[in-house]
């Protein structure tokens, strides 16, 4: 039980956190005591396959000296999380999340820490000792995407509202031109905008592309409308989550969370290595592509054969 | 097409087929490819209509390794490089290999952004690669005789999914440098053209065979069917969106001088 709540290996001796008398503490491994500074993986939830898959593959590029607490699992978590750190003295804490996170900020101010799988990482509180992997995949490489798998659709519809997204509209008008693409963009400045924004672009675009929102997606009735209007008018919908691919998106693109999990890695080694990474804030290197092909052949849209191998997954013809 | 040529290949051993199907077993350290449930899908969908036939894609290496090492009725599908590793351990006939865009072989590229201009400026670089890092590791020694670099201590590959990603990895900054296919580059030039511009190629692998079709020494008829079904799925539409997902549009019959290269 205390295994699942809390699991550490130290690597032979036992360190200042066995001495707590901690039963939380357990020492496994035989293997000598590295020289290399300590990482810790602090994961906001465990039984979040997102979470897991970036613990996992972040483990699996490392090895070797790490440390985990799981703060879904454990009792009292901040104080755990706080001898945890205090006994093992990590040169970096990974966070998985954004629990972890803001709970490793508040009791490690002094720790080197690189945070994923946390929406929006770019606009937490950060210090210059703060790192993370973005989640969301930057516009050019959506964009190119687009490119790659639908050559023929070229003006893109998008919605969005300048305050949560105002830079990342600006971002993708910015570069369409380098895509031979076009992007409509249209600011929504309330959820009752959306039917009259709707109306308004989507005879003018190839295709519809879907931003995580929270004023153009603001329930579950303005995601079917959406759906509902773009089908009326046979237009495909690019999407940020795989779940709408269910739902007739033509194409969705997320970040694969095994690369995240990997990039936190080689960032854990360049810290450790007194190495300063280049940006606060990287771009997660690698994607997962959902092609719905029920949509595809029912629109008659074209799809480069020569990027199936890049596809993922499929939504199989009906 | 395909299904007469089963009707007419694979009548004979119908009765046996029927009660243990030939499972085709993939594994690729060549392409990172990972959506498993959509190819075991469509495969097994294709291969239904075909006979008692399915298809069985490994994520893990040592598994595909041990279940093939085991396996005496299978066709195997894997990369010529992990081919030659494994003859020795893994008595193999190989039979097909993987055509894209009319070519049996193909050169992996290692590209870096223009601020970089010599190997030297990459020691202790990030290497984004679709492949396994093992296999970066070897083309990367390949690429980079006597340079020092290429120990499997001084490359930091980072794995990711696609030769896109690792190729839009460097051209956005998360890596110094990718190894993908040259096929890779010239997507990324069709679909990002400044971005493709940006980079530039600093070494190039020998060519190397695509991945090949193999089953193992002494393997029944039923089996060999398999492999003529398979052979032929890239004249039908269907067979050939399916080949599209592996990375190629065709097999075809491997020649004398691909497998002397092959047992090389």
């Amino acid at each position: 039980m205390m295994n699942q709540i809390l699991r550490r290996r130290t690597q032979g001796l036992r360190t200042p956190g066995a001495r707590l008398g901690c039963a939380l503490l357990i020492a496994s491994t035989s293997a000598p005591l590295s020289a290399q500074p300590r990482i810790l993986i602090v994961n906001s939830d465990q039984s979040v396959p997102r979470y897991a898959g970036a613990h996992t593959s972040f483990k699996g590029a490392l090895g070797g000296n790490i440390d985990e607490i799981d703060l879904a699992a454990a009792k009292g978590p901040e104080a755990a999380l706080r001898n945890l750190i205090a006994s093992v003295d990590p040169g970096v804490v990974y966070c998985i999340g954004s629990q972890a996170y803001l709970m490793t900020n508040q009791v490690a101010k002094n720790r080197q820490i690189i945070v994923s799988s946390a929406i929006n990482v770019s606009r937490f509180p950060r210090a210059p000792r703060v790192f993370g992997i973005a989640t969301e995949i930057q516009p050019a490489a959506q964009m190119t995407f687009f490119r790659l798998l639908f050559p023929k659709v070229r003006r893109i519809g998008l919605l969005y509202s300048a305050d949560y997204n105002g830079e990342f509209a600006r971002e993708a008008e910015a570069q369409d031109a380098d895509l031979n693409l076009e992007i409509v963009a249209r600011p929504v400045r309330k959820p009752s905008d959306l039917p009259g924004a709707l109306r308004a672009l989507l005879p003018t675009v190839d295709a519809l592309w879907l931003i995580p929102d929270p004023v153009v997606l603001a329930d579950a009735a303005s995601v079917e409308s959406i759906f509902a209007e773009a089908d009326s008018r046979s237009k495909a919908i690019f999407a940020y989550d795989a779940a709408f691919s269910q739902r007739g998106a033509a194409l969705a693109i997320t970040s694969d969370i095994a690369t995240i999990g990997r990039q936190a890695a080689r960032l854990a080694q360049d810290l450790l290595e007194g190495r300063t990474p280049q940006g606060a804030v990287r771009s997660p290197a690698g994607s997962e592509l959902t092609v719905n092909l029920a949509t595809v052949a029912r629109y008659k849209m074209e799809l480069n054969p020569d990027a199936l191998p890049s596809v993922n997954h499929f939504i199989p013809l009906k | 097409m395909v299904t007469a040529l089963w009707a007419s290949l694979g009548a004979a051993g119908s009765d046996t087929h029927a009660q243990a199907p030939v499972t085709i077993f993939f594994y690729s350290a060549e392409s990172n490819i990972n959506n498993f449930s959509s190819l075991k899908a469509e495969f097994d969908r294709y291969l239904a209509a075909q006979g008692p036939f399915r298809f069985q894609p490994f994520s893990d290496r040592a598994t595909f390794e041990r279940s093939i090492g085991a396996e005496r009725e299978g066709v195997f599908v894997l990369s010529s490089w992990h081919y030659r590793n494994l003859k020795d351990r893994v008595p193999m006939e190989p039979l097909l290999v993987g055509v894209s865009r009319n070519a049996s072989d193909h050169r992996l590229a290692l590209s870096v952004r223009g601020t970089i201009t010599s190997l030297d400026q990459l020691r202790r670089a990030t290497v984004a690669s679709a492949v396994s890092d093992e296999y970066t590791n070897t083309l990367l020694r390949q690429m980079m005789p006597g340079t020092g670099r290429g120990s499997d201590r001084d490359a930091r590959v980072l794995v990711v999914p696609k030769d896109i990603d690792a190729l839009m990895a460097v051209g956005f900054g998360m890596a110094d440098a990718a190894v993908t296919t040259e096929d890779g580059l010239a997507q990324l030039a069709r679909a990002n053209p400044k971005l493709a511009g940006g980079l530039h190629t600093l070494a190039r692998s020998e060519r190397v065979l695509l991945p090949v079709v193999a089953v193992p020494r002494g393997v029944s008829d039923a089996a060999r069917n398999l492999v003529a079904i398979v052979e032929a799925m890239g004249k039908d539409a269907e067979g050939a969106r399916r080949l599209n997902m592996l990375g190629f549009d065709a097999l075809k019959r491997l020649s004398e001088a691909e497998i002397r290269t092959l047992n090389r």
